[in-house]
């Protein structure tokens, strides 16, 4: 007997007069005490399986067909207290974001308490026992102290750990984890996958696993189902489906990620994105087909049924889903011809002081960096938050003054900010943020955001129009986008109008600072395959920043590891991943 | 413990505050073309008395001289004699100071009883049907200033129902305790209840007329506050863990809506307290707004300084105060 | 700490919450509750000369010398007084009956302290103005002084009559100090202060030892009320059972209640425009036109019901000073005239500055602008600035003040030299009139022993004055007094509203 059906459940809202369905005819089944996975991209609509089963859907949107049942009880027309005294007792949820999931101005005690109170537990001692309890199921020291703390004095995982233990503190049956792993370094993502096995393991939950990351979905979950534009269109047990898809997008999804080990591939690259709601509602056929590598015109008339028994997949041409294939493997780009080096850096340091003048607190972000990168070279920087990788960039770039050391660019001199310095700077590096959203003013039209830099140089408009064609056309962004501002733009379409800004004047040296970082994969994929392509063309190079070791090994030739400040690691990348040397690196490379 | 660090660091900020304020108002008065000399004596004096009177309160002297003086002096707690009165400033403004705090005091729990539960009360109308009526009746309310009030007041409840008093602080044959100068303080600790009972009659009708003036806008910005919060993640994992609609509300948005809801009381008590001014006015209130307006009318500098001292130093101490609560119920501002 | 007895629990438990929220209203027929504009600035009453203040100073301390109802001067404390042919010695005779709020006996010591000790003791009265002229006081016996002058002092009995002048006793106030007594008077007057709580009220208690006639209101409460409104909204409510200066319009709709009756008495205050001998000014024409272009009965009807009287000459109707003979006409066209003997006229203005307060009295401003208006008509451009009455004697006094400013002037005591004397001399700071043609005769008129010879003197000199145009005086100012129909007072002609000389029918 399954504990969470849903059969045939359409979540819908109304655009405009019509009724645009965000989830359609949705199937699943989880078992007590199984894991499945919820897998999919932006948009695919998973998290709105998880609001309809609390029943918190965002105002303008209703279930408005099928059934979705726990434990045989109808969860969308049940009373709001029954659905309340479920709530926290036999449904829990793990979020996305821990640190802003709890209440900053509480203390975890007492939002602790306040759960156990609406469990049921009476007096104050038996609910302090209690926490204390689930904060150390959830192996996490000091717990009688940590119940006196804030939240924002816990870092992220730490707090993760506390909502996982409030979650598995009433041992509920089911459990609906929401990307709760997305916000967090990777070393600590490993480390709460394999506690909420653990946990789910001791009280035989079931999990509802929701995730954009197929290979996590991969490594904890007993079932998975692929999410696409809101119907599923592979289902059935994890290893199976991983390793053999079925569905033509599960096997560009797999495709499209980038490999920590074997042969380095180019990434199959998707085209467009996902539908939005609208347009989902106005095709007919099968959702993927007008990207699906495998569409035939019969694809375009009705979509496809989920058809199958323990395997269940969507496609009309399953069959020939296997031979879909990558392009061929990437040579490695040549080594560095022994030319100049194109930035030297050494010995930088940067050191932040605080605190009052009696007391002083100093963070030494960056300590002792050196390293250099020649023309045309990618070099990544890796590490956690906090190892100080940003702040590495920011130095190079100049919008922070080094304490200590020295940058070299293009062989002059840039350490200090004086003017000449300045100017300089700017016509050789240009910098790449990690948030198109923050990064580009809202006001202004694409147009003038990618020639920004030439506009402060003085040139005229013609120029700028013709420049701001060229730079679109570059980065495969149809030539109407030009008028637009950002706000209409998708995601990816933001990343490539950031990097379409910073490449305008054509710069030397590229600093990127998490510019995939927060994308979907087929997004990613594409500006992966872009960067490559305009390696090619211009010849410019690029530091790195990232957390995401496959990325940098699919994309930069050497990488620098960082930890606490320090450059513990560098070297060619495939020679630091096939061997690493230090404790650390050997670290992340188990975690990824 | 952190209240009081935090009101001693503002205390020292205070301090270079209060000079340059003292400074200004010595030099605006200079400015204004009244002559204290003159004013200070009868009408029939001749010219060469007002300029012996000159000459007598140091008026000849150049200006940052006389500030100088008036700096020692005021040092020691000698704020000078009121050229009007003839009696020392420094106790008129000690005398007349207690009823306009409590005026104030007993106007700011108004206005923070009506403004928080009116916020509360507009939140919780949001997207119903009375939602439209409550948003008009509240700028109603902002557009009638607290002299109007005042005055609609004395005509609804004085005249028209003659039904509360509209003068002074107590019923006549009343004498005050005299204790603290805090008539609610005093009658308490003079076991008067009687006193206690008419001093908040005749507190009422001015401290709601100045309250219903300062409510509305903690009205609005707690209710925005509250639409902000409400969108926080941590609202919605609460409610995922099936707490209740009400708890929601009480226990966890509040205590983070009432955060920048509390920086606006603070910047409202100063302009509370300069508009009890003509609150006390029309209400034949004795306290520091009757002062003032005597004061200025007369010329009466010596009075015109340590009043304009005495507001800025108690919005001074609001301020802190409130900074200091700020400190205590947002966890994250705290050293760690 | 008081214990809370019963009673007074009762009291606050069993009258309701409004019961208890009524003032104590005069139910018995010997208290009254009077509402007044503004507080004593202290109570030390030789200290300051305040007008507002004059009333409830007569019901705690007596003057030497009294004024009756129609400004006549008549005996106070002083019995008789004599003044010697020169006018530099005036003897004065005392009752021997006067006991002071602390019980001593009032004697001629008293009066030397009040009027000559603490002035040489160098006491911030202003008094040491009026007594300037005093070079001593001899005391004869307990009810017997001579005071001495420097110089010839014909107006001293009025003096004696006028602001500041009440008696304090020396013994008390040598014994407490200056400041204490300032607190806590000690009179001989009808009432005794029981308690001041400054801007609020004022509690008088009837003096049963009092020398004089005995006052028929036992207990006197004096509610502070500065607000205008807050006065009208007192009275009409009952909470005071007496109010003055409440503005006109209001007095003819509360005349209308049934339970209150209102009077507006033309008091001893004027209204005029001071002038300036030069500048814009300089041609008689120009200023003899523009008094006779002023139509004061309408500024009379506008502004004051009608109960104003117009004024030809500085003084008011019943004083000395004034010529009840002497009319200066209303006459647009004798304006025009003159206007044109100097070649003005309505297309070629002439032009001048006017200075008016705004709130100083009621309706300053609307008056000016009704000028304004009214010279218009004939042929005068004035251009209106509006200033602070404290700005007043800043100005004049470095010759800066316009052509001419709309002023108000007030003398209980209806003496001219209190009103010409003052009002056009030019070593006062009241007169921008600084010509010494005039000037000079004004100030010798200051010198005049005889009494005779000094009211001719007077009479001739305010003829003069509105003959060159060196006065322009509008009105006589009213006294507005709203009260309850069973409250009877004896009007004053100069404005005093005495507690002492109010009764319940």
């Amino acid at each position: 007997m399954s504990l969470l059906v849903a059969r045939r459940l359409t979540v819908a809202t109304r655009i405009g007069g019509t009724i645009v369905p965000v989830i359609r005819g949705l199937d699943i089944a989880l078992a007590p005490g199984k894991v499945l996975g919820l897998v999919g991209e932006s948009g695919a609509g998973k998290s709105m399986i998880g609001r309809s089963i609390a029943q918190l859907l965002p105002p303008g949107f209703g279930v408005t067909g099928g059934t979705l049942e726990f434990d045989g009880k109808d969860l969308v027309r049940m009373p709001t207290n029954a659905r309340r005294s479920l709530l926290g007792r036999d449904i829990a949820f793990i979020p996305q974001e821990p640190l802003s999931a709890l209440n900053p101005v509480l203390t975890i005690g007492d939002q602790m308490a306040e759960h156990f109170t609406h469990l049921g537990v009476r007096s104050q001692p038996q609910r302090l026992a209690r926490a204390v309890t689930a904060l150390e199921a959830v192996h996490l020291r000091d717990a009688a102290d940590l119940l006196t703390r804030y939240p924002h004095q816990l870092s992220g995982g730490m707090c993760q750990r506390v909502l996982i233990a409030m979650a598995f503190a009433s041992r509920p049956r089911l459990v609906v984890a929401d990307e709760p792993t997305t916000a967090l370094d990777v070393t600590v993502q490993a480390r709460i996958v394999s506690l909420m096995a653990e946990l789910q393991r001791r009280d035989g939950t079931a999990v509802l696993f929701i995730t954009h990351d197929l290979r996590l979905a991969g490594r904890i979950c007993d079932d998975v189902a692929v999410l696409y534009g809101g119907a599923v269109v592979e289902q059935g047990p994890a290893r199976v489906v991983l390793e053999t898809p079925r569905h033509p997008y599960t096997r560009c999804l797999q495709l499209a990620n980038p490999a920590l080990s074997g042969p380095r591939r180019a990434l199959y690259a998707l085209p467009d994105q996902m539908p939005g709601l609208q347009a989902l509602a106005n095709l007919h056929g099968c959702h993927f087909a007008p990207r699906c590598p495998l569409a035939g015109p019969e694809c375009r008339v009705t979509p496809p049924p989920l058809s199958g028994n323990a395997r269940q997949v969507a496609c009309l041409h399953s069959p020939l889903t296997a031979g879909i294939m990558s392009p061929v493997t990437l040579p490695r780009p040549p080594t560095a011809v022994a030319a100049d080096a194109l930035l030297t850096v050494r010995g930088l340091a940067k050191t932040y002081r605080t605190g009052t003048f009696f007391r002083r607190r100093d963070t030494h972000a960056v300590v002792a960096a050196s390293f250099d990168i020649t023309p045309g070279q990618f070099v990544a920087v890796v590490g956690e938050s906090g190892s100080g990788k940003s702040t590495l960039g920011r130095l190079v770039m100049g919008l922070e003054r080094p304490t200590a050391g020295s940058i070299l660019l293009a062989g002059q001199e840039v350490t200090r900010s004086s003017e000449a310095a300045r100017r300089h700077r700017i016509r050789t590096a240009q910098m790449v943020f990690q948030d198109p959203q923050s990064a580009l003013n809202p006001r202004r039209r694409v147009a003038d955001i990618v020639t920004a830099a030439l506009a402060a140089a003085g040139s005229d408009k013609a120029t700028r129009a013709r420049r701001a064609g060229e730079l679109l056309a570059e980065m495969g962004l149809a030539p109407e986008i030009a008028a637009r501002t950002p706000a209409q733009l998708s995601g990816g379409q933001r990343q490539r109008v950031n990097i379409a800004r910073a490449l305008c004047i054509l710069p030397q040296l590229l600093v990127a600072d998490e510019i995939v970082s927060g994308l979907d994969v087929s997004v990613q994929a594409q500006l992966l395959a872009l960067l490559q392509r305009l390696r090619q063309e211009h010849a410019f190079a690029m530091l790195f920043i990232s957390h995401d070791l496959s990325v940098v090994r699919h994309l930069c030739d050497r990488v620098l590891v960082m930890y606490r400040g320090q450059i513990v690691e560098q070297g060619a990348t495939e020679d630091v991943f096939a061997y690493p040397a230090h404790a650390y690196t050997k670290a992340l490379l188990a975690a990824a | 413990m952190i209240l009081l660090a935090a009101l001693g660091r503002r205390l020292v900020t205070a301090v270079p505050i209060l000079f340059v304020v003292s400074m200004l108002l010595f030099a605006a008065l200079r400015v204004l073309p009244v002559d204290p000399a003159a004013m200070s004596m009868p009408p029939n004096a001749t010219k060469d008395e007002i300029e012996a009177a000159r000459r007598e309160m140091g008026l000849d002297r150049p200006l940052p001289e006389q500030y100088v003086l008036w700096l020692g002096r005021a040092a020691r707690g000698d704020f000078g004699r009121s050229i009007h009165h003839r009696r020392d400033a420094g106790k008129l403004v000690a005398e007349a100071l207690p009823g306009t705090i409590e005026l104030a005091m007993a106007a700011m729990v108004v206005a923070s009883g009506l403004g928080l539960g009116g916020g509360l009360l507009l939140f919780m109308l949001r997207g119903r049907r009375m939602e439209p009526v409550a948003e008009t009746a509240t700028t109603l309310m902002m557009s009638v200033p607290e002299f109007l009030w005042a005055l609609l007041f004395i005509f609804v409840f004085g005249v028209a129902l003659q039904a509360m008093p509209f003068t002074g602080r107590l019923d006549p044959g009343m004498k005050l305790p005299g204790i603290t100068g805090f008539l609610l303080l005093d009658s308490v600790l003079a076991g008067r209840p009687d006193i206690l009972w008419s001093a908040m009659v005749h507190l009422l009708l001015p401290a709601v007329a100045l309250g219903l003036a300062f409510a509305p806008p903690i009205m609005r910005v707690l209710r925005a506050s509250l639409i902000d919060t409400y969108h926080e993640d941590y609202i919605r994992q609460a409610r995922l863990r099936g707490i209740s609609e009400g708890r929601i509300l009480l226990r966890h948005a509040l205590k983070n809506a009432i955060l920048p809801t509390l920086t606006l009381m603070g910047v409202q008590f100063g302009f509370l307290f300069g508009g009890s001014l003509l609150v006390e006015v029309i209400y034949s209130f004795p306290g520091m707004g009757n002062l003032m307006v005597d004061a200025v009318r007369n010329a009466d500098l010596p009075i015109i300084q340590v009043v304009g001292l005495a507001y800025c130093v108690v919005v001074l101490v609001i301020n802190s105060l409130v900074d200091g609560l700020y400190l205590v119920l947002n966890p994250r501002l705290r050293p760690r | 700490m008081a214990r809370i007895s019963r009673r007074t629990l009762l009291q606050t438990g069993a009258i309701g919450p409004l019961g208890a929220a009524f003032p104590a209203f005069a139910a018995e027929t010997d208290s009254v509750t009077i509402g007044w504009p503004s507080d004593v600035t202290s109570w030390d009453p030789n200290q300051r000369f305040t007008p507002d203040a004059h009333s409830i100073m007569k019901a705690v301390f007596d003057q030497p010398l009294d004024q009756d109802a129609n400004l006549k001067l008549v005996p106070g404390l002083i019995t008789k007084w004599e003044m010697a042919a020169d006018a530099r010695a005036l003897t004065l005779d005392f009752r021997d009956d006067v006991t002071f709020h602390d019980g001593s006996r009032m004697t001629a010591e008293d009066f030397r302290w009040t009027f000559f000790e603490r002035i040489k003791a160098g006491h911030k009265v202003d008094i040491a103005q009026s007594m300037r002229k005093v070079t001593d006081i001899e005391v004869i016996s307990p009810t017997r002084a001579i005071m001495r002058f420097d110089s010839p002092a014909p107006t001293v009995p009025v003096w004696l009559a006028f602001l500041g002048s009440f008696l304090v006793p020396k013994a008390y106030m040598e014994k407490v100090g200056v400041e204490a007594f300032a607190r806590a008077p000690v009179g001989t007057g009808p009432y005794k202060l029981v308690e001041h709580q400054m801007n609020a009220r004022i509690v008088l208690e009837r003096n049963e030892a009092y020398w004089g006639p005995k006052p028929k209101m036992k207990r006197v409460t004096i509610e502070i009320i500065k607000d205008p409104s807050a006065r009208v909204a007192a009275v009409q409510s009952g909470q005071v059972d007496i109010t003055i200066n409440v503005p006109v319009r209001e007095v003819t709709r509360l005349k209308a209640l049934p339970a209150l009756t209102a009077d507006l008495t033309p008091v001893t205050k004027v209204i005029l425009l001071q002038v300036r001998n030069d500048e814009g000014f300089a041609d008689p024409n120009i200023r003899l036109a523009a008094h006779h272009a002023i139509d004061k009965k309408a500024l009379s009807n506008a502004f004051y019901a009608g109960a104003a009287v117009p004024l030809s000459v500085l003084g008011v109707p019943g004083s000395p000073g004034y010529l009840d003979d002497y009319g200066f006409a209303f006459d647009p066209e004798q304006a025009k005239q003159l206007l044109a003997k100097s070649g003005f006229s309505v297309d070629r203005p002439a032009r001048i500055r006017m200075a008016s307060t705004n709130g100083q009295f009621p309706s300053d401003y609307d008056i000016a602008r009704a000028i304004v208006q009214m010279w218009k008509k004939v042929g005068i451009e004035a251009e209106l600035e509006v200033i602070e009455y404290a700005k007043y004697f800043e100005l004049n006094r470095g010759g800066k003040l316009p052509e001419t400013t709309l002023y108000t002037f007030d003398n209980a005591t209806g003496d001219p030299e209190i009103y010409t004397g003052y009002l056009l001399n030019p070593k006062l700071p009241f007169s921008p009139w600084k010509d010494m043609t005039l000037g000079q005769k004004v100030i010798d008129q200051f010198n005049v022993a005889d009494e005779k010879a000094r009211i001719a003197g007077w009479l001739a000199l305010n003829r003069e004055a509105s003959e060159i145009g060196a006065a322009m005086p509008l009105l006589q100012s009213v006294l507005t007094v709203v009260r309850k129909k069973t409250l009877a007072v004896v009007p004053y002609r100069n404005g005093w509203v005495l507690p002492q000389a109010m009764a319940w029918d």
